[in-house]
């Protein structure tokens, strides 16, 4: 009996790991997918190897050279500084993945705790704790994220903290849909009834199995995440200047738009892209990931 | 001290304090204005186009909604525009010139000793509401700015009484000499004259009429207030009792469109649908020099920007330091390249077309040997300190200003962070003697005609946190009593020495970077005559003198 149940507790803990070859699988044929990984990568490649690819330094003032049109010097011209806006927008990537990764680091920490507790315990806790994500899902997100950044004070990190304030209802509605599903199925019964504790339970049977989803909804909120950093930047709640980041250069290039076009053109246009290719990503994944999706 | 200004420094230069937060509203709204044209300020009075048959109609784009139509309560830099077109001050000045001349007062006449001001009151004015102006009514509006405690009330301080003999003639006795007190009547800030019916009518309590005059005007002036929404736009037309009369070319219609980003306001320029646009800067301004139909004026201004220091604490309260600081600053390379030329090296804190102007002050220029000598001296050889820069949103200047210090800084070793903050919370920052230890940018332009007007307000330690702008918490004992005692001298040579001496001591100690002095350029219409700029009336027109060429 005893050994009966360790062995069924092994199945059901590798259930996600045994899956994995076939997800993997499933991923490389969804083209979308695989276009929006290989897109993402080189984007984050771009990030990582800035300093190498970017032929100026994105802070480097200049000011007899500033609103060059761009030319072969300078691809994209120049800003106000005369700060090569080519180098500011490749940096601008190294912010803007940043931003994202910490936003959805803490919203994913955040949201999944609350999520699993609530999902789990269910009751008074569950009640109590929706309650108060209901309460942050009833502001609108860039509002909120306007009022805790500017209560926080005008930065880049502050604007991150503000955002993920905003983003992690998200993630802890999903994990208890999903954490009340999975807590009456066969193998979260087997491992309690042999002797595993709430902890044991939570972390290394449900939560595994809720990786799928929250990983899907990761991948489109990234773009997201990124687009709500260059917006609080673009309103001044966001990166300070002269810091090389897309939505500050917008706000403030748009100043200059009758005039030198560029200054807020490419850094838009690098929001543009860097958020569609997260979307592709994200949407490539929901297909491939959620099988029922597919059948529609 | 009695001297107390309330202004929003720099809150008329560029005026343009909203234009970023309201973008926000303005992305959510760019839906709605898409079913309902008009709904972003083009009403449709200015959607006609620039040539028309119809009336000669004046608009002025403004970059900031009005504060307030009362004249008597704001220190803003947005109001004057409306507040000009329907009240009317006892002076003005004479063109672009510094020169007072009478305005609702036909004759002033001012005593030997500069104590006693006799104005002799315009006959047969009469206010809109059939009022006639008299030196009773012109008294009573004085009484009432002093009473609201607020706008330009600190500067009638020196006032001990204020008597009507006759009828028309008021005299204002002050208890002790005041260097520029006439001009508390001829500037934009100025106890405008309003119908002493309309105050006694709708005050309520001792509230001198405050709640109703901010959204009603009865005055002498050319035109009276048709309509007026708020962030969209105002309109005027004739007061047909003007006591200039109508004849010769004026406008039938004066509106004012507000427009809050820069790059509609100057395509609407453009189009013609505005005749000027204000609030604009400098680089959208560059963009429209040469452009078909489009004037851009180019004219000295009174505006003094400074880039000011921390005085209070950390190391640049070593005095040594700020000198050194003031060498390590590429003056020209600002002018040249943020300002594109149209700029001026100041020489320290008062711009030389403003009186009280020391063309003998030493003048800081860019030499990074000289600043890292001092910084030496000061025991920094190598820098290595930080200095908090901050500016408010809206201020196309302040940021580049505070880049390039940043890199300038960098070059001896000191670090600058630079932080961008809404207007208020700015203010609130600054004003603050506990949070502020920040260099920040600043313009000041004057409210009257004295040295007193920059110097005490920017530097004097009466002037600290919310009793004015010195905000770098500057304090020099001897400089505050300097200028108080120039202020107080009637004799002319003796102010100009104290004037000087006060502002020798000033460059001396640094308390700011004197950075520059500029030209005013306001885009205009061609067709529009009758335009003067003076330095006094910045971002404003004269209403009666401006129309279409016909």
């Amino acid at each position: 009996m005893a050994a009966d149940s360790v062995a069924l507790h092994r199945a059901t803990a590798n259930a996600p790991g045994a899956t994995r070859a076939l997800l993997l699988a499933r991923l490389r044929r969804n083209r979308l997918a695989f276009v929006g990984g290989a897109l993402a990568a080189a984007l984050i490649a771009l990030a990582v190897l800035a300093p190498l690819i970017a032929p100026f330094d994105p802070n480097a003032l200049a000011p007899e050279q500033r609103l060059l049109p761009p030319s072969a010097t300078h691809l994209f011209g120049t800003d106000d500084g005369g700060r090569d806006l080519l180098s500011r927008v490749i940096y601008g990537t190294r912010l803007s993945l940043l931003a994202a990764a910490v936003v959805l680091a803490l919203a994913v920490t955040i949201g999944t705790a609350v999520g699993l507790v609530a999902g789990y315990r269910g009751g008074f806790v569950d009640e109590a704790l929706m309650r108060l994500t209901d309460m942050f899902l009833a502001f609108p997100a860039l509002v909120l994220a306007m009022g805790v950044s500017a209560a926080l004070g005008a930065s880049l990190f502050n604007a991150m903290i503000a955002i993920a304030v905003v983003w992690w209802p998200w993630y802890a509605r999903l994990v208890r849909g999903q954490t009340m599903q999975l807590r009456g199925e066969a193998f979260v019964e087997a491992a309690r009834a042999s002797g595993a504790d709430d902890r044991t339970i939570l972390l290394r049977h449900i939560l595994p199995n809720c990786s799928t989803p929250i990983i899907v909804q990761m991948s489109l909120d990234v773009g997201y995440a990124m687009l709500t950093t260059a917006g609080l930047s673009f309103i001044g709640l966001g990166a300070q200047p002269p810091t090389p980041e897309w939505g500050s250069m917008v706000a403030i290039g748009k100043d200059f738009i009758l005039d030198q076009w560029w200054f807020a053109t490419f850094p838009g246009l690098a929001i543009l892209i860097a958020v569609m290719i997260f979307n592709l990503l994200g949407d490539g994944l929901q297909e491939a990931l959620t099988p029922g999706l597919r059948r529609r | 001290m009695e001297f107390t200004p309330t202004r929003r420094s720099g809150e008329l230069a560029h005026g343009r304090r909203f234009t970023r937060r309201r973008l926000v509203g303005g992305m959510a709204a760019l839906g709605a204005a898409a079913v309902a044209p008009g709904s972003l300020g083009r009403g449709p009075a200015l959607a006609a186009p620039a040539r028309q048959d119809g009336p000669n109609r004046i608009v002025v784009a403004s970059g900031a909604d009005a504060v307030t139509l009362d004249p008597h309560v704001s220190f803003d830099g947005q109001s004057p525009l409306l507040w000009r077109a329907s009240y009317e001050t006892l002076a003005k000045y004479k063109g672009d010139t510094l020169e007072i001349a009478p305005h609702l007062a036909e004759r002033i006449d001012v005593s030997e000793d500069g104590l006693t001001y006799t104005f002799k009151m315009r006959p047969n004015v009469t206010f809109t509401d059939g009022e006639p102006l008299n030196a009773a009514a012109a008294k009573f509006s004085i009484e009432r700015q002093i009473g609201v405690k607020q706008g330009i009330a600190y500067a009638l301080e020196p006032v001990a009484s204020m008597d009507t003999p006759d009828p028309m003639t008021l005299v204002i006795t002050l208890s002790s000499f005041a260097d520029g007190f006439l001009s508390v009547f001829s500037s934009l800030y100025s106890p405008y004259i309003i119908s002493p019916k309309a105050i006694k009518d709708h005050a309520q309590g001792d509230d001198w009429a405050q709640d109703w005059l901010r959204e009603n005007m009865v005055g002498t002036g050319p035109y009276v207030l048709e309509g007026y929404t708020k962030a969209q736009k105002a309109a005027f037309s004739r007061n047909p009792n003007y006591w200039q009369g109508w004849e010769g070319a004026h406008a039938d219609q004066a509106l004012v469109a507000y427009v809050t980003e820069p790059s509609s306001e100057r395509l609407m320029l453009e189009k013609g649908q505005v005749d000027f646009a204000f609030f604009l800067p400098e680089d959208t301004v560059e963009g429209l020099v040469g452009t078909d139909g489009i004037t851009v004026t180019d004219l000295p201004s009174f505006n003094q920007y400074y880039l000011a220091l921390p005085c209070k604490s950390g190391p640049t309260a070593d005095k040594k330091v700020r000198q050194a600081i003031s060498h390590g600053f590429d003056y020209q390379s600002f002018i040249d390249n943020t300002m594109g030329g149209h700029a001026k090296l100041a020489r320290g804190p008062l711009p030389s077309t403003f009186v009280g102007f020391d063309a003998n002050l030493p003048q800081y220029t860019y030499d990074p040997a000289k600043a890292k000598q001092l910084l030496a001296e000061a025991g920094y050889p190598d820098g290595g300190f930080t200095i908090k820069y901050t500016y408010e949103t809206g201020y196309a200047w302040k940021r580049p200003m505070g880049e390039l210090f940043q890199a300038n800084m960098k070059d001896l070793g000191i670090g600058v962070e630079i932080q961008e903050l809404t207007p208020s919370a700015w203010a609130d920052l600054l004003s603050n003697p506990e949070t502020a230890d920040h260099a920040y940018g600043i313009v000041w332009w004057p409210s009257l005609k004295t040295p007193y007007d920059y110097l005490f307000t920017l530097y004097a330690t009466a002037a600290q946190g919310t009793a004015g702008y010195n905000w770098g918490y500057y304090s020099n004992p001897e400089f505050d009593d300097l200028i108080d005692r120039a202020w107080a001298e009637p004799d002319e040579a003796k102010r100009v020495a104290l004037w000087n001496k006060a502002q020798q001591i000033l460059v001396d100690d640094a308390p700011a970077l004197f950075v520059f002095e500029r030209n005013y350029r306001t885009p205009i219409r061609d067709d529009v005559e009758g335009f003067v700029f003076n330095g006094f009336y910045i971002e404003t027109v004269d209403w009666y003198a401006v129309h279409k060429r016909s």
